[in-house]
């Protein structure tokens, strides 16, 4: 039997596997070896502990030409944390074949990296446009300049077991003024567990101008004084911000926001931020914002709602843009029923084209406010009720009546709802629904979700456990390329 | 009836049929459109029992929509219901409308892939032939199923499994195979958060 399959028909093949299969793959004969490694753009990798006769990074990556994607996660900590470990493994991916087509690198090893090893490898790195790295010691970001192309870079960066004594760090220091600052073409930045004693970050916040979106996460500070007197500096660009958990900061951030933020159209707050300071926020640039989403369990309140109803409403100008169209609420319980009925009756509510209320038991308490949101929000497209756990089929079902153009459902975790509530789906917006996400909702039937997934016209993508689908569902789902996750 | 083609097979048969359905071949069409005073098509690398089998899967989707359309791109004259009635079909517009509406192209589509799907649970050496010759002839359709076919054929088993089915030869010495596990050990399940 003449059996050869070219290289192309078997990559073809390999493909369509998913990434289970690829143990068993390698394994099958030499070439075939070859072509599913040189057909891999994306690798994702653990390094295990160090043992006698492993492979090492090096070598392994070796295998891997074609990759534009690479992460790297270590938890080999007691070497790392001695040795610099880090900065070896920065080194050998930094080596390998792949370097210089990498676009999208995260390495996340146990221990800090260095920033002079950054700097070393950086012109490996020529095609990278987004980086994220665990954690950086000494705390400098000089070596930013040497990555022409990095838009995006992330350090989530875990607080030390043991506070590190900060070394003095020339570099940072601008005071000389002697060479011009340019800008990084940065435009996305997320940093994670900045201290109010930190420097090094001035150097950073100065370059900011090109930064359209900052996110900050559990941040004590935004640096020593110095480092926070530039923070503003990189705020007049942005278009998004995000404070998660940054308690100590969220404030004053809120408020030099409210100053300098002229175009900002989208904030995220979670855990953190007053309710003084968020109203301030809200009157001076509410009226710009498209996407607010809040997780303030003892911060959001009613009149909060009522102000971005007034501001985001007030509208004197027929052509302006921003109206709110994306409105997320992460367990705020101190807003009632009256808050969100005066919000949706506003022209401001009327505008919003996506709404979460996630883990707010308003939606719970209050029978019928749902069905009076919907009939109010026309122009609604797209909910997420996730994670209301006595939510009934009967409160969706009535609301889903008044929905003229949702396409986007969310309801995960809402433990109570049955089949009933895909069939109230089915019947109200089968001809329009495109994603839904029904995951972890353990009542609902696989016949239930069979007879919705054969019956929707238009669906898209559909969130559900794998093994909640029967053979038939899977086999239209695939014909129709409806994603599942 | 339409136009017919006639094909011949490596082995010297004669295949006729109609061109709608020779021409799921990009091949098959492009050779046709060629000016040939003599109307047989010659299939060297087919022989007869793959190229029957490769034309009963292109009969079937002779007149249905591809396996790749999207419900909203299925223009009606392919409705089983809509039989050819050009009521406003002239704009794709109305026939986007007509098909998301259209209960009857679902129940067909969905038919299709069943018949598809089972048209591909034959034994690995067939397939193996389905996607050279799909391959080939540049079916688009038949090779999706092919790859689908041999793709099935693979999930889930082990190595050994999978070279007793595609006739392989383990070239891997024992350390080489341990090599390869321990680098395995390394790969991080991509839908991990």
């Amino acid at each position: 039997m003449d059996a050869v399959l070219c290289d192309e028909l078997v990559q073809e093949i390999l493909r369509r596997l998913p990434s289970a299969d690829a143990a068993s793959v390698s394994l099958v004969s030499k070439r075939w070896l070859f072509l599913l490694r040189s057909s891999t753009t994306s690798l994702s990798l653990s390094v295990p502990p160090n043992l006698p006769n492993s492979p090492s990074l090096s070598s392994i990556l070796a295998h891997y030409s074609f990759l534009s994607e690479l992460t790297v996660v270590s938890n080999r900590k007691e070497e790392e944390e001695a040795e610099g470990g880090a900065d070896d493994l920065l080194f050998a991916i930094a080596s390998a074949a792949c370097s210089r087509r990498l676009t999208r690198l995260r390495f996340i090893p146990a221990a800090p990296v260095s920033p002079s090893a950054l700097q070393s490898s950086a012109t490996a790195f020529a095609s990278l446009t987004s980086l994220q790295i665990a954690s950086l010691f000494p705390l400098s970001f000089c070596w930013l300049s040497s990555l022409p192309f990095l838009k995006r870079f992330s350090l989530v960066r875990s607080r030390p077991k043991r506070r590190l004594t900060q070394e003095p760090f020339p570099d940072n220091d601008d005071s000389g003024g002697k060479n011009p600052i340019v800008m990084l073409p940065m435009e996305s930045l997320s940093l994670s567990g900045i201290y109010a004693t930190d420097r090094g970050v001035s150097w950073l916040w100065r370059r900011c101008g090109n930064l359209r979106w900052l996110q900050l996460r559990a941040c004590e500070g935004t640096g020593e004084c110095a480092s926070s007197l530039a923070f503003p500096l990189c705020l007049p660009g942005l278009l998004g911000l995000e404070l998660r958990t940054c308690r100590s900061i969220a404030d004053r951030i809120l408020l030099l926001a409210a100053d300098r933020c002229r175009d900002l159209t989208s904030l995220l707050l979670y855990d953190g931020g007053s309710r003084d300071a968020l109203h301030h926020f809200i009157q001076r640039r509410g009226a710009a914002l498209h996407t607010l989403d809040l997780r303030l369990p003892l911060d959001l309140h009613n009149d909060h709602l009522f102000a971005i109803a007034v501001e985001n409403g007030y509208n004197s100008d027929r052509l302006r843009r921003h109206w709110l169209s994306s409105l997320r609420l992460h367990s705020c319980c101190l807003v009632t029923g009256d808050g969100l009925r005066s919000l949706a009756l506003s022209p401001a509510g009327a505008a919003i084209e996506e709404l979460a209320l996630v883990n707010c038991d308003v939606v719970e308490r209050e029978s019928g406010l749902l069905t009076f949101l919907s009939q109010s929000m026309q122009r609604l497209r797209r909910l997420d009720l996730s994670h209301n756990e006595t939510l009934t089929d009967k409160e969706v079902g009535s609301m889903l009546a008044s929905c003229r153009n949702l396409v986007e459902i969310r309801l995960k975790g809402c433990r109570a709802l049955t089949g009933d509530s895909l069939n109230f789906l089915l019947k109200h917006l089968g001809k329009q629904v495109q994603l839904l996400d029904i995951s972890r909702c353990p009542a609902i039937g696989n016949e239930a979700i069979e007879k919705f997934a054969t019956n929707a016209s238009r669906l898209c993508q559909l969130i559900i456990e794998e093994d909640k689908l029967t053979e038939a569902a899977r086999a239209w789902v695939s014909r129709k390329a409806i994603k599942i996750a | 009836m339409g136009k017919t083609i006639k094909l011949i097979s490596g082995d010297g048969e004669m295949f006729e049929v109609e061109e709608a359905v020779a021409f799921q071949s990009n091949i098959i069409k492009s050779l046709a459109d060629e000016d040939n005073a003599d109307d047989c098509i010659p299939l060297p690398r087919v022989d007869s029992q793959i190229l029957s089998k490769v034309l009963e899967f292109c009969r079937k989707h002779a007149n249905s929509p591809s396996v790749h359309t999207k419900f909203a791109a299925i223009p009606s004259e392919l409705c089983p219901k809509h039989d050819g009635s050009a009521a406003g079909a002239s704009s794709s517009e109305s026939s986007s409308a007509h098909s998301e509406t259209c209960r009857a192209c679902y129940d067909a589509v969905m038919k299709l892939v069943q018949w598809d799907l089972e048209f591909v649970k034959v034994d690995l050496d067939l397939i193996h032939h389905l996607l050279k010759a799909a391959n080939y002839l540049d079916i688009e359709d038949l090779m999706f199923m092919a790859v689908e076919g041999a793709a099935n054929a693979i999930r889930g088993n082990n190595p050994e499994e999978i070279r007793k089915l595609f006739d392989l030869e383990n070239d891997f010495t024992p350390e080489e195979e341990k090599e390869i596990l321990k680098e395995y050990s390394w790969l991080d399940d991509p839908f991990e958060p």
